[in-house]
Parts: structure tokens; sequence; C-alpha cells
């Protein structure tokens, strides 16, 4: 059985398809990544699994069970665990309060459990920073803070909507490593949205192109780049 | 190497409980240098700061903005009104002064939870919007107040009775100043430390992450309309049992009580003192009201255009408020001293 199951997804706003009959499976433990050029509904899908926009039609299953009429704060705690576009955490508490509220969330069942020290070595806290408001740091590490406290919420399928959106190259980089090295240690099921091609391809995974609230082809990343349609649609002239 | 350790002490207390009990201890004692009809002005201002202390919870510590949180302490003060005066049809009998408190906070909680539960379910029903809809309620529940006959219209309710020991209203009655002040300081200093220990707990905790990202906070799986409806009927239930005891005290209910001119005082209040914390924005309505009864002798009308231009200032200048920064001024200057001692050791 899959996973994640969506099937026949559609969102309209006004004439605008968004997502448009969309269908896309994930197996326990899989990371996908899903591109597609400015405005294909890539934000639409997160916004609909994590149920802040109903959908028309069409379903969403997380191992078999329906989350499509689910409330948001109810499919959270199904263990379905987002990372906003933007970077999303409590500037006027400490890190430290901001992972401990993050662990704290009341998710029906844990899919993965760490302690806060583990938390921090991962997103690279010292002890200093650890007691400092989250409001201080750089817009980089705002994006590690939060993806720490993604997992720190023990979730069993990770959305991540863009995490390297403003970042330099060398925190991309890391970035790539803080993934690769989450999704290697922990095996959680993980869907991100990217737009920067360089960290689509060092991170080794599947990759889902969208086009017009579709996925019109998935398959590794030498696969996907190869389609014609991706080439014209997406990679342009310079791939 | 004491006084360092007794510094760290106090460090570690932290400028809020430190500025808390500083507080407390100056009015504890402050019956044996004032005048005795000055103490039950106080005692009044005591419940004017509960109150404060509720307006300061779901809009400092919550970020929802009530613009009729009047609406609450006046449910409170004809609830209570009613009851001790055994006006409640089939329970004529009853006039508990206990018995009225309870009914009173309980009232304006229940109040509160419906009006929450409504209002903080409609999506849209967010920020400004929601502090208007309130408005509209607060202006609601005073016209509601004057044209309703059983709550006495525009002259309200009269000869409301003081605080009785009795079990049902038969027992001593608490009438003179001394003891009513300490009353009412007493209440406060318990209710207040309540609502400091709610703002701590991890409750607490997601109220704030509520009102610093809502939508992070339900993406967490927090039911946040669930929190903040708790929240929102927390603070009626305190607004509630301030216009009770305002009653005990002042003898009557009226329009005024329930309506718009309150509600915007008791947000002027906290602003001034300061809304992110419970001490300041309680000391805030001590403060202006007793300021108000100081000088509006003197100024006249010219005291609500001078409290207007206090308001704003301090919105724009001071957003911790007036006595907030003092407290945080304090609260830093008290960290530099000890840490100082800490290395001299």
């Amino acid at each position: 059985m899959d996973f994640l199951k969506i099937e026949g997804l559609v969102r309209h706003f006004g004439g605008t398809r968004a997502v448009d009959g969309m269908d896309l499976s994930l197996t326990e433990g899989e990371l996908l990544c899903i591109i597609g050029p400015n405005g294909c509904g890539k934000t639409t899908l997160f916004n609909l699994i994590c149920g802040e926009l109903r959908p028309q039609a069409g379903t969403i299953r997380l191992q078999g069970r329906d989350l499509t009429r689910l409330k948001p704060h109810d499919i959270a705690r199904c263990g379905v665990i987002r990372k906003f576009q933007v970077p999303s955490v409590y500037d006027g508490l400490s890190v430290e309060r901001n992972l401990r509220l993050a662990s704290g969330a009341p998710l029906l069942r844990r899919g993965v459990r760490l302690d806060m020290d583990e938390l921090a070595a991962m997103a690279g806290f010292t002890r200093v920073e650890m007691a400092r408001p989250a409001g201080e740091l750089a817009h980089g590490r705002k994006q590690w803070l939060e993806i720490a406290m993604v997992l720190a919420a023990g979730p069993s399928l990770v959305l991540l909507d863009e995490p390297t959106a403003g970042m330099t190259r060398e925190e991309t980089a890391r970035t790539v490593r803080l993934i690769r090295d989450i999704h290697a240690r922990y095996g959680i099921s993980m869907i991100m949205i990217e737009h920067d091609m360089g960290f689509v391809e060092r991170l080794e995974c599947d990759v889902a192109v969208m086009m017009r609230g579709r996925v019109i082809t998935r398959g590794s990343f030498a696969d996907v780049r190869g389609v014609d349609a991706v080439r014209e649609a997406y990679l342009g002239a310079s791939a | 190497m004491r006084a360092g350790a007794f510094l760290a002490g106090l460090r570690r207390l932290g400028g809020e409980d430190l500025s808390a009990l500083l507080a407390l201890a100056v009015f504890a004692v402050l019956p044996a240098f004032v005048e005795e009809w000055r103490l039950a002005e106080f005692a009044i201002f005591f419940i004017y700061g509960l109150f404060a202390a509720s307006q300061m919870f779901i809009w400092g510590h919550c970020g929802v903005l009530s613009l009729g949180q009047a609406v609450f302490f006046g449910v409170g003060a004809y609830g209570m009104s009613t009851l001790t005066l055994g006006m409640i049809p089939g329970l004529e009998g009853v006039t508990s002064t206990w018995l009225g408190l309870l009914f009173a906070a309980a009232l304006s909680a229940g109040l509160a939870f419906l009006l929450g539960w409504f209002l903080f379910s409609a999506p849209r029903l967010q920020g400004a919007f929601f502090g208007i809809v309130m408005l509209a309620v607060a202006f609601i529940a005073e016209r509601l107040a004057i044209n309703w006959d059983f709550l006495g219209g525009l002259n309200g309710l009269m000869n409301v009775p003081p605080i009785n020991l009795g079990l049902n209203g038969d027992g001593a009655e608490i009438w003179e100043s001394l003891p009513v002040y300490y009353i009412a300081l007493g209440v406060l200093a318990v209710v207040a430390a309540l609502l400091r220990r709610v703002i701590a707990s991890s409750f607490g905790t997601v109220l704030l992450a509520i009102r610093e990202r809502d939508y992070r906070t339900r993406a967490l799986g927090y039911d946040i309309i669930r929190y903040r409806v708790l929240a929102f009927t927390l603070a009626g239930g305190v607004a509630g049992l301030a216009g009770a005891l305002f009653v005990t005290q002042f003898g009557f209910a009226s329009p005024a009580l329930i309506g718009f001119a309150l509600s915007a005082e008791v947000l002027i209040w906290v602003a001034v003192g300061g809304r992110q914390s419970l001490v300041a924005a309680i000391l805030g309505a001590v403060l202006v009201r007793a300021l108000e009864s100081g000088l509006s002798a003197q100024l006249g009308d010219y005291w609500l255009l001078f409290l207007g231009a206090v308001f704003v200032a301090v919105v724009l200048l001071l957003p911790r408020g007036v006595i907030g920064e003092a407290i945080h001024l304090a609260g830093r200057g008290l960290g530099r001293l000890s840490s100082g001692h800490d290395t001299d050791q």
C-alpha cells in the first residue's frame, strides 16, 4: 500500500487551474522532490495536503486514512508536518523554546523521536544560541531552526516548501547535507518543493515535474532532465 | 560574596516577579500612611487592576484585541447585583456573597466561551475585525442594560449589599475601608499570581506561540481555536469577578459598567502600564486611576484630553508601556549588577 496517495486532486481559483486532476503517490520512507515553473501549483498542493485549502475534487490518503476533509491541526496530528517557504519560527521566543513548543506538539503517534541535544546538534546551535531569541538568527539559520522544529514534532511525513529560498550557495550546500542526513538517519518520508536545480541534483532522489496543476513526469534527475517538455517548459535553453 | 548570591537570587526571580512583590509590599503598608477615605478609593483601583489583568492576558499575552472587555465586567457586576439583591427568579432566598461571586464569574466566563466559540471559529474574523465585533457587542450590551427594566434601566441597580461573610448573606458585612482594602488587594494578588502561573505554563506558551505565528502553531497540530476560546473564557471570568467585587464596594451597578467607554478605558490603562507584563498592566490601571482622582479636580474636562495624549505617546514611543519599560530597565540593571558580582568571585 502507498504511504501517501493523492488521486484526482482539483483546486481551481476562478479560472486558474492551480491543481488540476493531480495524482501522486509516495512509499514509506521515500524522499521526493517536486519541481516546476512558478505558478504550476506546487504550494497549492502543499496547502491542500495540509488542509489549509479544501480541494474541489479528489482524495488525499495517508496510510489509507482519508485526510481530505480534516482540519489543518488534525492533519498535523496525523503526522504531516510542514515547513513554510517563508521561515516561520517564533521570533520572540528563545531557540530552545521554539524547539520545545514543537516537541510538545500533540501528534497522535510519533514518527521520529529526537531529544533536545540531537536537535540542537543537527541544526548547529550552541548552548548560548539556544537561549537567544530566534528573531536574532540570520535567515539561513532560521530555516534550519524550522526544519529542526518540524522534526522535533515527531512527523511521519515531512513537507518542505523551498527550504533553500533566500540562502547563499554555502548555506544551500549545508541544507542539502542536512536533509540527506535526516533522511538517511531517520528514514522519514519527505516531499520537497524546490526551485534550485543544483539543489535537486545533489539530493539524488526521485523528482516529480509539475506543470499546469499535474505531474507530467517522474523519475531520477537524469531521467527527468531528458524529457523534452521539461527542457522546454522549465529548464529552458540553458539545460 | 553574599551580596552577589543575593543579587543572583533576585535575578533568578526576574524583574517581573520582583516588581510584583515590591508593589505588594508597598500596598500592604500603605494604610499606615494615608487617610481612610483614600483606602476605599484604592480598593476600587485594585478591582480595576484585576480587570486590567484580564485585558492584559487576552490582549497582551494572547494578542487578541478585545474592544469590548467591559461586557464581561458588566455582566459580572449585574450578575452579582441581581443575585445578592435576591432578584433571580426562583432563587429569591439566595443572597450569598460567595454564590454571587461564583455566579458572576461563571456567567461572564460562560458568555465569553459562547462568544469566543462563535467568533474565533469564523475564519475571516481575525485581528482588527474581532476587535470591531467586540466593540459592537459592547454597544449592544450597553443598550440592553439601558432598556431592560429588570436591570433597572438607565438608573441601574441600587443598594447592592457589600461583601457578607455569612453563607447566605446573613453574616457580618464588610464595609469599613481597611478590610475592604485588604480584601481587594488580596484577591488581586491571588488572581494575578494564578494568571502568572497560567502564562508561564505550557498552555500559556502555546498561547504565546499562537500570538506570534498562528499558522505555524496550527501546522504543529495545536487546535488554535480551542486555545483561543479557553483563553477568552478565562479572561472573561476574571473580568466578571472584578465586576462582581466592584459592585460590592460601589453599591450599585449601572449601564456605564458594561459599555464601550469602560472597554476603552481598560485598554488605555493596560497600554499605558504595559501590555506585555501582568504587573505593569495592573499597576497601569492603579496609576491612571490614582492620577485621575488627583488631577481631574484641577484639569476638569482636560483630563480626558491629557489621558488621550498620554495614550498616543505611549503607543508610539513606549511599546512596553510606562511601567513595563521601567520593569524592563530594572531587570536589565539587575542582570548586569549580579553578573558583575559573579565575575568578582
